[in-house]
């Protein structure tokens, strides 16, 4: 008589160091476990399938991964079931490239004969980008008057434009191209560090002010996708080239005469008059490449930074309403500073809030001192 | 959207009245009865020294004057506005800017985007004289309403026959929507430019307009062309605060035209952008915001300048 089944011991467990005697009882059946991906390269940021097989069936399954994470369907962290997910994105915030990774994973089986582990090494593959047409050009911010007020804002171009183009450069072991590539857009993300915006009127100061440092761009409601400063659209497929458009004008303004009804009247001519205007206002700005499905459930580590600058717009004008609408203001424009753009993130981080600073905008009143 | 303008500074070349009209099955105008202004955010600190920033003014049209369409009877219409103290939130055009607000007793032309909804209207003051919308809006209306093969000799004809500057503008940028040819645009726009009455307003609009349609890729084959007209506009304009409009106009000229992409094939382009802006460049140095410019076009073009 033999022994049922594959004759030796599991390699731990209760049936570890019964003996096999064949003559009183079964072999205890040998207890293994493997691991099967869905494909034998994960993309940055996608969940990789995973199943264990264990046999003999019936047992559980525990998960680990040192340097990746385990999800189920939902995206929950998780460590038991027979089938799971990976995934793992994290980009090089010096260089803007998501380097090649490989992510350790094990998984323990446990059956009533004994346990069972299995580890692979999953490949989550790398994805690089071109930036090129980095040219910021620099307008003006001028004093744009009109019959109702004045409006330091944009000139005939908008105080700063650029227009880099962004290519994805995904690696040839890619298993899912076009997918991949649009899991990824790509966009500007600003915030605001300082704001000086001040309107003098005679007898009145009006401050528009909003907390510093701010998310700028659009409402988390849209049209942009939170958090970009402006449209971030997809890449479409595996070497496609997207052109990500940033402009801004500062603006500030008001009308030529003073709103608060508790201001002194003329005479002289000069009360209830509009006389300064100050605009002074810093941003950082980041070119920025989002993993979309990685910015669900970590917003911030989503981004692989390609690039970053700083710039700040400035007019102060002293206003005679004496003269004639057009030549009121003095000076009438001045241009923006616009540091040179580096690679990656630099040394700030973006704020990320989901309110924006004009949603956050309060207009302040108070008397003041004629002048 | 930023903390500053709401529009992007394009958006001129692209957006206006005519748009508008055209997007709309019925335009009337007409005196404002019932004003009524709601107050939505008033300055801080509360009191009586507040002042409001942001209301909706709202009134009726009760017997309008149709320019379009054949909607009859009371019109009502619901206008967000704000003060200049705010920057704009993008629920009015720039355009609109120009018109100011509505005020009790004064005059709206109403654009109504279906008659099947005549609620969902457009109410912009008409201003005046200049400013006098509802007369553009009738000019530019009868122009919509011809036939297609007459639309484009018609807006041409328009671009110099126009009284207002608005009018100007709505068939240049019309005419680029239509992806007119460069010849024919050509002609009137040397005319219209070389016109002493011509505003600086309007010559301002016509040479950033060109630049911009270039660079959206209009009159591809006719670039080094394109850039001569700009060229000439460029050397002959007095005006300082033209001059550097022009300046920042042709620093997007010359970004466009040193993609990396396409370097070669804009060479004429840059070229003569570069050499034009080299022929002046003495002479407007000599004002210390022009030479601002000139310093910052040799930093970001040092092997061209």
């Amino acid at each position: 008589m033999s022994c049922r089944g594959t004759p030796s011991n599991p390699a731990s467990g209760p049936g570890a160091a019964a003996p096999c005697n064949s003559a009183v009882q079964s072999c205890p059946a040998q207890v293994t476990v493997q691991i099967n991906l869905s494909a034998a390269v994960a993309c940055p940021g996608h969940p990789l399938e995973m199943t264990a097989v264990g046999t003999p069936s019936g047992g559980t399954y525990t998960w680990t991964s040192a340097n990746a994470q385990i999800v189920d369907s939902a995206g929950a962290a998780t460590k038991a079931g027979d089938t799971v997910y990976l995934r793992h994105f994290k980009a090089d915030d010096a260089t803007g490239k998501i380097p090649e990774h490989t992510a350790n994973v094990s998984v323990t089986y446990t059956h009533p004969s004994g346990t069972a582990s299995s580890s692979k090494a999953v490949k989550v593959h790398k994805i690089e980008f071109d930036v090129t047409d980095t040219a910021i050009t620099a307008g003006v911010t001028q004093a744009n008057e009109s019959g109702a007020g004045v409006v330091l804002g944009a000139g005939a171009i908008a105080t700063m434009v650029t227009d880099p183009k962004v290519k994805i450069k995904l690696d040839a072991s890619c298993p899912r191209k076009t997918d991949c590539a649009k899991n990824h857009r790509v966009g500007w993300l600003q915030t605001a560090l300082t704001n000086d915006r001040r309107v003098r009127y005679t007898h009145t100061l009006i401050t528009k002010s909003y907390p510093v440092p701010v998310r700028d761009g659009d409402p988390a409601a849209g049209p942009s996708p939170f958090p970009f400063y402006d449209a971030a659209p997809d890449f479409t497929a595996d070497a496609d080239t997207q052109t990500v458009h940033h402009e801004d004008s500062p603006q500030t303004g008001g009308p030529w005469t003073d709103p608060r009804g508790g201001a002194p009247a003329p005479p002289p001519a000069k009360n209830r008059q509009l006389r300064k205007v100050f605009l002074k206002n810093g941003f950082a700005a980041w070119l920025v490449v989002q993993n979309k499905e990685w910015s669900a459930h970590d917003l911030t580590g989503s981004f692989a930074y390609q690039k970053n600058f700083d710039w700040s717009a400035e007019l102060n004008v002293d206003v005679d309403t004496s003269k004639a609408v057009g030549s009121r203001c003095t000076p009438a424009s001045n241009p923006p500073t616009i540091s040179a753009l580096s690679n990656g993130k630099g040394g700030r981080s973006p704020t990320l809030d989901a309110t924006s600073g004009n949603e956050l905008l309060t207009i302040t009143t108070a008397a003041a001192p004629g002048i | 959207m930023a903390l500053s303008s709401a529009a992007q500074a394009a958006d001129r070349y692209t957006s206006g009245p005519e748009v508008l009209a055209a997007r709309s099955s019925s335009i009337v105008t007409g005196p404002v009865e019932g004003y009524d202004r709601k107050v939505l955010a008033t300055s801080q600190p509360p009191g009586p020294d507040a002042f409001p920033v942001k209301w909706v003014a709202s009134g009726t049209l009760q017997q309008p004057a149709v320019i379009k369409g054949r909607l009859r009877g009371p019109v009502n219409f619901a206008r967000p506005e704000q003060s200049l103290l705010l920057p704009e939130d993008g629920s009015r055009e720039a355009w609109e800017l120009e018109y100011g607000d509505v005020v009790p007793g004064g005059k709206v032309v109403v654009f109504i985007a279906s008659d099947a909804n005549p609620s969902a209207v457009k109410a912009i003051p008409t201003g005046a004289e200049e400013q006098d919308l509802a007369r553009l809006v009738r000019e530019v209306v009868a122009i919509q309403s011809r036939p297609p093969h007459e639309l484009e000799g018609a807006w041409l004809g328009y671009l110099r026959s126009a009284s207002m500057d608005q009018g100007r503008k709505a068939a240049l940028r019309t005419l680029v929507q239509r992806d007119v040819a460069w010849k024919p645009l050509a002609a009137n726009l040397d005319a219209l430019m070389a016109d002493k009455s011509t505003t600086g307003g309007t010559r301002e609009f016509a040479f950033g307009i060109v630049v911009f349609a270039l660079t959206q890729g209009h009159w591809a084959a006719e670039q080094p062309v394109v850039a001569d007209f700009l060229c000439r506009q460029f050397e002959r304009e007095q005006q300082p605060k033209l001059l550097l409009s022009y300046i920042l106009v042709l620093k997007l000229a010359l970004k466009y035209s040193t993609e990396q992409a396409t370097l070669a094939a804009r060479q004429p382009l840059r070229n003569r952008v570069v050499d034009c802006l080299k022929r002046r460049e003495a002479e407007a140095s000599r004002l210390p915001e022009l030479a601002e410019q000139y310093r910052q076009l040799r930093a970001a073009h040092s092997g061209l300048f």
